[in-house]
């Protein structure tokens, strides 16, 4: 049976209970979440029979210099359905993971620095976006989780850099185009200082001709001298020269280190472990002071997190999102990929918050009322008796809630499930209970 | 696993939900004599390029080859006042206008300056003066302040503005009931009562499950091809009329049209931006036949968080911007206006000399719009509603 903290360990921190790893949960839950913050191992194996974003990128430019619009139009329907395999390989790739907390890390950050397939012929670039960017620095420090973000062709595609051009730039002044703001804005306003968190509108504009020159070519991160605003630009009050030819990695190192993000970053990061209303002052002073000294080293930030008497709390909770609701899933039915589990592998779809499907760059919300609104409940409740319906399980009802649920179980669930007229309605009563919903 | 096309294709009028016995949605007391769709275009609709103000000389100059055109030229604007016109595409709204069912309101604002979507959302949605300071939207003040009322977001998340401890308040995102697993689903409900986290949720889905929509008659629609919804907001407006006209029905809808953040590529006369203006304009000319009979006591608002930069960027796009346009349009609507001050394009005229400046807060309109037309009452509407609103008054005549 899975005791209670082993409950918060599963869920709160890692991405569900496969009965099989029950054991070893119970014998130390602590021990086992800490034990997934060594090795870095959310990239190892990720999506490795998939092409790069370099490679698919590299037939797109050829494709828009050829200007053959079937060409255009078949490559994106084959770019559409390759996304479309990615996610449901991704979810497999989460269900089936060892280190699950880094699953959930990977997530935290990936719709930290959040992209989206709203952005027309981007289907390509999201899924490799956190294959390429997120995965393989988890446990980096953020100033090169972030660097790399920056500089990885989704993220420069995405929020418009690549044809950002500093006005007295080579080509700015032949062509007569200018700044896009986009990227810059988003760093500052959503990936480091955050709202109020010290920069002006003049900070923007100068982050956006630092970074100018920062374009995408031969599918990949290249630098435009001709398109790089070349004058000195003043940045939160630093002079940054126009010889100085790192002088836009060093901004987002400036970033990545200023007290502001460490407040912003570690806020949604204690937000996302620790249950209750407001987000706990103390456990956030204790990230925040990590966060500093260690010059934002990830690992020990999470260490940290993990020794956190709030985020054990086995009396609170927080509750489920749809990723976690559909790996939990996974992972409780042992779910297998054939054509019967397709449907399994759409439901994002009918759940919403589709992966890589957010409305803008800010990602999807953290926050339990956004997360269980009414119509997002019933589509849960209404998916959980269509896999009770339709799927086989290694354990009876009552003896399934006690490996996946176990201490945390209500009498009154507990009593559903016994009471229940039939296994398909035990399995829908497990699967739709509060405490499946929760982590 | 249906895919959505064919779902939608095999939809006809109303087909959307079970016949079921005629059950109340809400308490008895909801009222049915006025309805709301409120329509959020989130992104930041560039105001000028949906109602251009082709007469204004700065326009033409710096909107250049952006520019749309004066009316009778080839892509000109439809004319609306001989200073203000609408985009050439969207016929439907400039149908509605010279109905008389249609006012425009220029240069709309929140009253917080700032040009980040997320937190000039949170405002437009709490209605205060900045973000953050809010624990509940507007609109979730009012129900909870004027019980007769109750809204619904047609979305799968409650959005900012509906959130709250009203409890006739709900989420909801049509799709079809398979009424084996209705039972089953009650008894599932029962296990959350007591749980503070999800309860709410339940209860609120739970309610709206009891209700049956009749199928729209035949009387209330034209039977012509023009009327069927095409796209996805087009079958979404028409979920919403069928929930606000079944009895005990909500009566505000709030929804969200999302994409109008335009930084690079939007086009003028033709483009990204105009087809998704056009698709706007042809959706919401259909609320008046998906409401039928009620769209006497109708009306739409459509607002957005902000507006865009007066001039176009690196990229053939726009930033954000400030102010915007606002749209009422309903059988209630005393329509045919054009309402706020035009404070002009000059360059002392924009705001931080890049932003077309506002002059009429959008407070002024969410307040004159349930005072005039949903009769809530002012100082509800001053104290608690639109608290430290006080300055910006209401504008008159906007209902028969």
């Amino acid at each position: 049976m899975l005791d209670n903290k082993s409950y918060i360990a599963a869920y709160r921190f890692g991405m569900g209970v496969n009965p099989k790893d029950i054991s070893i949960i119970n014998k130390n839950p602590q021990k086992w979440v800490l034990s997934q913050l060594g090795k870095p191992m959310a990239h190892r194996g990720f999506l490795s029979d998939f092409a790069s974003s370099k490679e698919l990128g590299i037939k797109v430019e050829a494709a828009a210099q050829s200007r053959n619009s079937d060409q255009i139009k078949t490559l994106r329907q084959e770019y559409k359905k390759l996304h479309f395999e990615a996610i449901k390989a991704r979810t497999l790739f989460s269900i089936n993971s060892k280190f699950p907390v880094q699953e959930r890390l990977t997530y935290f950050w990936s719709n930290h620095f959040a992209v989206s397939v709203r952005k027309p012929d981007f289907y390509h670039l999201a899924f490799n976006f956190e294959k390429e960017a997120i995965r393989p620095n988890i446990f980096n420090k953020f100033e090169d989780l972030l660097l790399t973000v920056v500089a990885h062709p989704a993220m420069l595609i995405y929020l418009d850099n690549i044809k950002s051009t500093g006005p007295n730039s080579t080509i700015g002044k032949r062509k007569s185009v200018g700044l896009n703001e986009n990227l810059a804005r988003e760093i500052l306003e959503l990936h480091t200082l955050g709202v109020g968190g010290g920069y002006k509108q003049q900070d923007v504009i100068a982050l956006a001709k630092l970074i100018t020159g920062w374009t995408v070519s031969g599918g990949e991160f290249q630098f435009n001298p001709e398109m790089h605003e070349p004058t000195d630009i003043e940045f939160l009050g630093i002079i940054y020269k126009k010889d100085d030819n790192l002088r836009g990695i060093k901004a987002l190192q400036y970033l990545a280190r200023h007290p502001s993000t460490a407040h912003f970053v570690s806020k949604k990061l204690v937000r996302h472990f620790c249950p209750g209303k407001e987000v706990p002052e103390n456990a956030l002073s204790t990230i925040k002071m990590v966060f500093l000294n260690s010059k934002g080293d990830l690992q020990q930030v999470y260490q940290a997190i993990a020794n956190l008497k709030e985020a054990w709390d086995t009396k609170r909770f927080r509750v489920k999102n749809n990723q976690d609701f559909i790996i939990a899933l996974g992972k409780a039915i042992n779910i297998k990929p054939n054509i019967k589990s397709d449907y399994y592998f759409n439901s994002y779809k009918s759940l919403g918050e589709e992966p890589f499907n957010a409305r803008s760059p800010q990602g999807y919300l953290d926050d339990d009322k956004t997360i269980a609104s009414a119509a997002i409940m019933k589509s849960r409740i209404e998916m959980a008796i269509l896999v009770a319906k339709n799927f086989s399980f290694n354990f009876k009802p009552t003896e399934l809630a006690q490996q996946i649920i176990g201490e945390t179980l209500s009498g009154k669930t507990k009593n559903a499930i016994f009471g229940a007229q039939s296994d398909w309605q035990g399995y829908s009563f497990l699967l739709a209970s509060p405490e499946f919903q929760k982590r | 696993m249906i895919n959505r096309r064919n779902f939608l294709k095999t939809l006809a009028f109303g087909s959307f939900f079970a016949l079921a016995p005629n059950v109340k949605l809400y308490s008895a007391g909801v009222r049915q004599d006025k309805k709301l769709f409120l329509i959020i275009l989130r992104g930041g609709l560039d105001g000028m390029a949906m109602m251009p103000p082709f007469a204004d000389i700065n326009y033409q100059k710096i909107r250049g080859d952006m520019a749309i055109g004066l009316p009778g030229e080839n892509g000109g604007a439809l004319n609306l006042d001989g200073f203000f016109g609408l985009h050439p595409a969207l016929i439907g709204l400039k149908t509605l206008y010279d109905d008389k069912e249609l006012i425009m309101f220029n240069a709309v604002a929140t009253p917080y300056r700032n040009r980040s979507h997320f937190a000039v959302q949170d405002v437009l949605e709490n209605g205060a003066t900045t973000p953050e300071s809010t624990q509940d939207g507007w609109l979730n003040r009012l129900v909870s302040n004027d019980q007769k009322n109750s809204a619904v977001a047609l979305s799968k998340e409650t959005p900012f503005i509906l959130s709250g401890g009203a409890k006739n308040v709900s989420s909801f995102y049509p799709h079809k009931i398979a009424p084996d697993t209705q039972n089953l689903i009650n008894k599932i409900a029962d296990l959350y009562r007591g749980d503070t986290l999800l309860e709410n949720s339940i209860d609120q889905f739970m309610q709206i499950d009891k209700t049956a929509m009749k199928r729209l008659s035949k009387d209330d629609i034209n039977s012509d091809k023009n009327s069927a919804p095409s796209g996805e907001l087009e079958n979404l407006l028409l979920s919403t009329a069928q929930l606000m006209k079944v009895e005990g029905g909500a009566n505000i809808a709030v929804l969200n049209v999302g994409g109008w953040d335009t930084h690079a590529n939007q086009g003028s006369v033709g483009g990204d931006l105009a087809k998704k203006m056009a698709d706007l304009s042809q959706a919401l000319a259909k609320i008046k036949i998906y409401m039928g009979k009620e769209w006497k006591n109708s009306c739409f608002l459509t607002v957005t968080e902000f507006g865009r930069t007066f001039h176009i960027n690196g990229t053939k796009g726009t930033d954000h911007g400030t102010a915007s346009i606002a749209m009422l349009g309903g059988g209630a609507v005393n329509g045919k206006k054009i309402l706020g001050t035009w404070p002009g394009l000059a360059p002392t005229q924009l705001f931080e000399k890049r932003d077309l400046n506002a002059t009429t807060d959008i407070r002024k309109i969410f307040k004159s719009v349930i005072s005039g037309h949903l009769g809530v009452n002012q100082t509800a509407i001053e104290n608690s509603i639109f608290p430290d609103s006080s300055t910006t008054g209401y504008f008159s005549d906007l209902f028969h």
